[in-house]
């Protein structure tokens, strides 16, 4: 043996100081909270690492992409133009009713909404740590998100923001063990608690008396109480309701709404108040320049075609896609004005 | 020590290697095979303790598990105190591990990263992580089987840098294999 022995006592003294220091940092960490800043600067200095790690992905997503046939392409805008064209219709009806909505809470004298925004973003990077169910995107603090920031895609909600560095932030899903999510029924409008079990096609409804309506198949929405997440979005469907007798809770199971181990893109959402007057809703918007590129060159490549394609005009009046749709209710003017 | 002063440093390999291992385990898998993903930073860093001529670095492999909880994201300091766990066991309790046979080694490695991530998921539990997995020991089983693969890379990497550890191993290797 050429290596010099060590006493045994010097290396479990070392082991002590860092199993102490451990201990020191994870209370910090999780209790006190006070590495927050700390770990800002640290994350966003290894965000090259990150984007590193994720390039395979990204590459094999680019090269597939380059690789796709002609007809694949011309397929593929015919179907999204048309669907454009059908949520371009139902957009104009949602916001005669928006505005419809605002009227009728100004009756009321409620509170007026909020006109909300949304951001799109791309997963970077997954939890390697079994017991939790966690996400990183690639939107951080420069681009605007604020810790408490839910995050949603187009079925449903997904979790909320809980640290952010400079240019990506860390997402809570609904399914992690510390995620909590106020929901209420839509069938009879019961409230309750979805908590996450770590594992991603699950979550219990807490606190909910076993004499109460609620049966399998229901579908639980974010009900707006607590302020974090927005009202309305769909979380789960549930999957059994157990009782036993010596609990004065049901037992109730959900299976989120979303795929959330497959999903690959989310919509950061927030709130803007009503007085910046610009209460459209927006499009989404590419969010790097890979993706702008890819566009340009579809629209070259559509631009090349001799045939010219049909494509709907701003509001939605064109009607030579019409013909090969399902048929549109035509868009109501704000008839419903009170 | 005195073998040291003329060859070169085991940094020069173990950094790049590091840092190559911290990349390979924030990798994007598939969800299929995402569980079974071999923990090679543990194994590097088991290498290093064993067969680097100093006296073990245990802070290294503690500094090392803070790096992967920053990227992970995972509570800090959790990989740290597992690594730690993990070299500490090695070094003390299993103080002739350069002379074992090749699967002694991976029962060993096997067996004590199992014990590591069960004392640090006792710790993060104690702080207030509320999740259990019954496939704890996976993890283990596929590092260890991978231990055979990293000890030949690294025998061979150090080899060709001329890198001083591992010396007497290829003939203890050669004498068990006959």
């Amino acid at each position: 043996m050429k290596r010099p022995e060590e006493s045994s006592f010097f290396l479990s003294l070392r082991f002590v100081f860092v199993l102490i220091l451990t201990i020191a940092i994870m209370a910090a960490d999780l209790r006190l909270k006070v590495m927050d800043g700390f770990r800002y600067y640290l994350e966003s200095a290894l965000y090259p690492l990150l984007v590193f790690a994720n390039s395979p992905s990204s590459v094999s997503k680019m090269v597939s992409s380059q690789f796709r046939s002609r007809s694949e392409l011309i397929d593929e805008n015919e179907r999204l133009s048309s669907e454009n064209y059908l949520q371009r219709a139902d957009l104009t009806r949602l916001h005669a009713v928006e505005l419809e909505n605002e009227a009728m809470r100004k009756l009321l004298n409620s509170p007026l909404r909020e006109s909300a925004n949304r951001m799109f973003a791309e997963i970077i990077d997954v939890e390697t740590n079994p017991y939790l169910q966690r996400v990183r995107v690639n939107r951080g603090a420069n681009a605007g998100v604020y810790v408490g920031m839910p995050v949603l895609t187009d079925i449903g909600l997904v979790g909320q923001v809980i640290s952010t560095s400079s240019a990506s932030s860390m997402v809570l899903l609904i399914c992690d063990p510390r995620s909590s999510v106020p929901v209420v029924d839509t069938r009879n409008q019961i409230r309750g608690i979805a908590e996450g079990t770590g594992s991603h096609d699950e979550i219990l409804i807490r606190n909910i008396p076993r004499s109460s309506d609620v049966r399998q198949g229901d579908m639980m929405v974010s009900s707006g109480l607590g302020g974090v997440y927005p009202e309305g979005y769909p979380v789960a469907v549930v999957t059994s309701v157990g009782f036993s007798d010596d609990q004065p809770f049901a037992v109730i199971r959900a299976k989120p709404i979303v795929d959330i181990d497959r999903m690959r893109y989310v919509l950061m959402f927030w709130y803007q108040s009503a007085e910046d007057g610009d209460d459209s809703v927006r499009a989404k918007q590419p969010t790097d320049s890979k993706l702008l590129l890819r566009q340009q060159r579809l629209e070259q490549l559509i631009s090349t075609m001799s045939v010219p394609e049909p494509r709907p005009g701003n509001g939605g009046e064109d009607p030579a896609p019409a013909a090969t749709l399902d048929p549109v209710p035509a868009p109501q003017a704000t008839g419903a004005q009170p | 020590m005195t073998d040291s002063v003329k060859t070169r440093s085991p940094y020069l390999m173990l950094i790049p290697l590091t840092l190559i291992a911290l990349v390979l385990s924030i990798l994007r898998l598939p969800e299929e095979i995402d569980p079974y993903r071999p923990d090679l930073l543990s194994l590097l860093l088991i290498y290093f303790a064993i067969y680097d001529q100093r006296p073990v670095n245990m802070e290294m492999a503690w500094f090392c598990g803070l790096l992967l909880d920053l990227l992970g994201g995972s509570p800090l300091g959790f990989n740290a105190l597992t690594y730690a766990i993990l070299i500490y066991v090695i070094a003390t309790h299993f103080r002739h591990f350069d002379r074992y046979v090749l699967w002694q080694q991976m029962v060993v490695i096997g067996l004590v990263g199992t014990v590591a991530h069960i004392v640090s998921y006792w710790v993060e539990h104690a702080l207030g992580q509320t999740s259990y997995s019954a496939s704890l020991w996976v993890p283990s089983l596929v590092t260890a089987l991978c231990w055979p693969l990293l000890y030949l890379i690294c025998l061979l990497l150090s080899r060709t840098l001329g890198v001083s550890d591992g010396e007497k191993k290829p003939n203890d290797l050669v004498r068990v294999d006959r």
